[in-house]
């Protein structure tokens, strides 16, 4: 079977790419480093078990029944009612989530920066990665249901990897003496063919028409990446890698691809939570965002033990026992998610804080519940050494733009944002010390 | 089936000649040899074309690499060379070299970054001004094949370009014919199909396991696979017949594989090719709003959904789609308990509040239109899904009125009426061909040539074939 020409433009934005990069841990840094990591959970949840009562408020608001599941990290975590996405509420909202942008329309796909990459751009070169993304498939999904929450500063999306074994390899996989050779090698090529390309776009770019000349700047960024990339690559092969657990190694020694013979969701979902675990605490990067759930997924997990897929599940119908079923399904990725809490806590860094205190993390949906831009289930936890003042159940003014969390986060990274951000209007003071 | 003869021989390899086997039939496999992975011709053609007399025969100088590029080149630009062009990538070999790069090294290097070049990359058409212009005979060209092909001409196409042989309407017509007959048109097939019905989101409701056990059951295993191949089949099927485009709004016959076949309740189809089946006509099926994909779309996995249903009618087949919702609009209310209205009857406040009527009365009647099919596409007289089980539900109610006045009281009228929109229907589909072929949207300049092609499709018998050519010879289609 030919590979489907759809699925391979689909699966890379970028033309180029580099093989041979590895990570390091910068342990000779004396400031521990801020990281944040956006989280999407597609097609909404059961906002009516999700949200506490509209009376409960503070610190010691009564958690709601699916919030209850986090109860160990109560004070870890702040949720933000009356969140609301302008573009969301419908099956493209993976698009707008973590950009603001109308994302599809009918004349095309209108995108803009991701917040993540926001922070990328200006500490990412800190990094051997200066981000990743992660997903449920790997590639970018661009045209359908997305794979990755990315954007680059030109609208070019970031291809996602779903498979915890290949991000692990290009993390930390070892390089030999011989291999390092020829890496400098690959460099000097890369380097020579970005160059040659690089000038004939310029060549090209006087003569197309104005519309062209933006499709044009798509390829520029993408080969400006590219030899980023390169220049941090080289600069990096000397250094040497972070140090692991022989358990580590283990947990990550094969492929564990969504949908493969005998997958267990419960299990995966831990593993791509280890190695997020393992990609900040090596320093390995500072930014991530993570595709939980895709939009419209029209399947669900055997061990989730659903009736239908979750997009099934979410057209309740009002009907309770669906409801009820949805709430449940919510849960269980919130067992997840209490894992991930849990083992961020688990990790101390030097000033006797936890990873989890020095790490913003931030999920969400593009839709509330019945296709509703409002009643977003957005959840802010950990870097309370950033500065983040964890409020229980913060209620704030009805439909305030997600992009206020955003920018919040932002601040907490000390990373520039830009005079006009998103449809923000102004970080939320109240998490902030 | 019980295994007779001497019980001990069950543990020990068999042994034919002493085994007592007079009453079963009986095949021994004694050994299996299996060769492999083939991956085809060996060496791969490229080597074939770019290192005739064999990679080691070849001498490893700048002449060779001269001749590569010089080959190589227009066929990745798919444009004749530009003065000055192999001399860059020359350069580059040249500078390889230096960096203590061996032959073959420094040739991928050059090879890589023709690919990795803009001019491959993307479509260029260069136009500064801004004016329209007419497209040279090679930007034809590459429009032609990335259209039908979705990939670069071929050597024929070129050599058309440079004899300036595309500027001739039947010469290009001809050519359509060769390209729709060539296998590359697959990729046309399914890219077009796909994106025009919506093949894709076919699957984006499962339906429920209890409700519809049926879909779950063994002999229904890939189905969902078979429901989405049914249109791409339909429509090769059309062109290769040279057949009508209003076949799409009501057929007599299908394409269909055993599976689908005994889905639709036809037997005597055998085997999983897909291939053209004449349908009985008390079937109600034949045309896109009969095939089960589409129902599987407008449901919800519960229920049927006919209001999306009508949606995509007068957007797919008549690219009129309506205006959105109004915010808020939400969803059809379940029922009420005790109470155990159908969808039909929920959705009568479409009809009763004036200020939802104004829009629902043009989408409505195109979905109520079909009730007679449920959620995984298959026939029903009484109601399914939701609360609904056994003898005691209410029967399907199959009634409307479209907005041109023309009323139906089952199936079969509403389907006659829908294919006695001949007109609609054409320019709907003009206008989606246009739109893909040129890969934008359609604009008011545009209108006359799709009223010409609207115009030649009623003296054509509506060809879909027909509705190819005119395509490529609009000014559209041959202009920046």
């Amino acid at each position: 079977m030919n590979l489907n020409r759809k699925q391979f433009l689909q699966a890379g934005s970028v033309m180029m790419s580099l093989p041979y990069l590895e990570a390091l841990g910068n342990q000779k840094k004396k400031e521990i480093p801020r990281r944040m990591g956006i989280f999407y959970y597609g097609t909404g949840m059961n906002m009516n078990e999700f949200e506490p009562k509209e009376d409960s408020v503070g610190s010691d608001y009564e958690m709601s029944p699916t919030l209850k599941v986090l109860k160990p990290h109560k004070k870890d975590f702040t949720f933000l009612r009356g969140t609301y996405l302008n573009y969301g509420g419908g099956h493209q909202g993976d698009y707008t989530f973590a950009t603001g942008a109308p994302g599809t329309t009918s004349s095309g796909i209108v995108n803009s920066i991701s917040m993540d990459q926001v922070a990328a751009n200006q500490i990412g070169s800190q990094t051997r990665y200066s981000s990743i993304q992660l997903g449920e498939r790997s590639g970018t999904g661009y045209g359908g249901d997305l794979e990755t929450l990315s954007w680059s500063e030109n609208a070019v999306p970031l291809a996602a990897e779903c498979d915890p074994y290949i991000i692990f390899n290009r993390l930390f996989k070892a390089t030999s003496k011989d291999e390092n050779t020829s890496l400098d090698s690959e460099f000097q090529k890369q380097g020579s063919v970005l160059d040659l390309v690089f000038k004939r776009a310029n060549n090209m770019k006087k003569s197309v028409s104005k519309s062209d000349s933006q499709k044009l700047d798509e390829y520029f960024t993408s080969v400006r990446e590219v030899e980023k990339q390169l220049q941090r690559s080289i600069a990096w092969s000397k250094k040497p890698k972070p140090k692991l657990t022989a358990a580590d190694y283990k947990q990550f020694s094969a492929s564990y691809k969504p949908g493969s013979p005998g997958f267990s969701y419960n299990k995966y979902a831990k593993m791509m939570f280890d190695l997020l675990a393992l990609a900040w605490s090596s320093d390995s990067t500072r930014v991530a965002s993570y595709m939980v759930r895709r939009e419209s997924s029209g399947k669900t997990w055997d061990d989730l033990k659903a009736s239908t897929s979750f997009h099934g599940l979410t057209h309740h119908g009002n009907e309770p026992k669906k409801l009820a079923e949805l709430a449940r399904v919510d849960r269980i990725y919130m067992t997840h998610w209490n894992y991930f809490m849990t083992k961020l806590k688990s990790i101390k860094e030097v000033d006797g804080n936890s990873l989890l205190d020095h790490t913003m993390l931030a999920f969400s949906s593009s839709m509330g519940i019945g296709h509703s831009k409002d009643r977003l289930p957005t959840v802010l936890c950990g870097g309370k050494a950033l500065g983040i003042k964890h409020q229980g159940h913060l209620a704030m003014k009805k439909n305030t733009p997600l992009s206020r969390l955003w920018e919040t986060m932002l601040h907490g990274m000390q990373v520039n944002v830009p005079e006009k951000f998103q449809d923000s209007t102004g970080k939320i003071d109240e998490l902030l010390s | 089936m019980v295994l007779e003869g001497k019980s001990s021989g069950l543990a020990q390899r068999l042994d034919p000649k002493t085994l007592y086997l007079d009453k079963l039939p009986y095949l021994f496999i004694d050994w299996v040899e299996i060769e492999g992975p083939q991956k085809g011709p060996w060496p791969p053609k490229s080597m074939e074309t770019y290192f005739p007399s064999g990679f080691e025969n070849t001498p490893q100088t700048e002449a060779t690499v001269t001749g590569i590029l010089k080959k190589l080149i227009p066929r990745a630009f798919r444009r004749p060379l530009k003065s000055g062009e192999v001399e860059t990538f020359l350069g580059l070999f040249r500078n390889q070299l230096k960096a203590g790069n061996e032959f073959n090294e420094a040739l991928k290097v050059v090879i890589t970054a023709v690919l990795c070049s803009p001019d491959f990359l993307y479509i260029f058409e260069p136009n500064e001004t801004g004016k329209k212009r007419q497209l040279t005979g090679f930007e034809l060209a590459s429009r032609l094949s990335y259209f039908l092909w979705s990939s670069l001409p071929d050597d024929e196409l070129f050599r058309g370009a440079a004899h300036n042989k595309l500027s001739n309407h039947k010469y290009l017509e001809n050519e359509v014919d060769r390209m729709l007959a060539d296998h590359r048109s697959e990729r046309f097939f399914e890219g077009f199909v796909n994106e025009w019905l919506k093949v894709e989101e076919f699957d984006h409701f499962e339906p429920d396991k209890y409700k519809y056990k049926e879909y779950f059951k063994n002999e229904n295993i890939g189905i969902d696979e078979d429901m989405k191949r049914e249109p791409v089949e339909f429509v090769k099927e059309i062109i290769r017949s040279n057949g009508s485009i209003l076949d799409c709004v009501k057929s007599d016959w299908s394409m269909l594989n055993e599976r689908l076949a005994n889905y639709y309740g036809i037997s005597g189809v055998e085997g999983s090719e897909f291939r053209r089946v004449k349908l009985p006509a008390k079937l109600n099926r034949g045309g896109f709003i009969t095939m089960a994909g589409f129902h599987k779309w407008g449901s919800d996995g519960n229920r049927t959904k006919p209001v999306e249903r009508g949606k995509y009618i007068v957007d797919v087949l008549f690219n009129s789609p309506p205006p959105p919702p109004p915010p808020n609009a939400g969803e059809i209310e379940p029922n009420v308990k005790g109470e155990n209205l159908t969808v039909r009857d929920r959705l009568l406040q479409h009809q009763q509040i004036q200020s939802c009527a104004v829009c629902h009365k043009k989408i409505d009647p195109y979905g109520l239109g079909l009730e007679n099919f449920n959620v995984i596409g298959k026939w029903r007289e009484k109601q399914d899904g939701e609360g609904f089980r056994g003898s005691k539900s209410p029967n399907v109610v199959v009634q409307g009125k479209f907005p041109s006045g023309e009323t139906f009281n089952n199936f079969e009228e509403y389907h006659n009426a829908l294919a006695g929109m001949k007109d609609r229907f054409a320019r709907g589909l003009t206008e989606k061909m246009l739109t893909y072929a040129l890969g934008r949207k359609i604009e008011a300049s545009d209108l006359g040539e799709i009223n010409d092609i609207v115009h030649r499709l009623k003296k054509e018998n509506y060809s879909m074939r027909t509705l190819i050519k005119a395509v490529v010879n609009t000014k559209a289609f041959q202009s920046k």
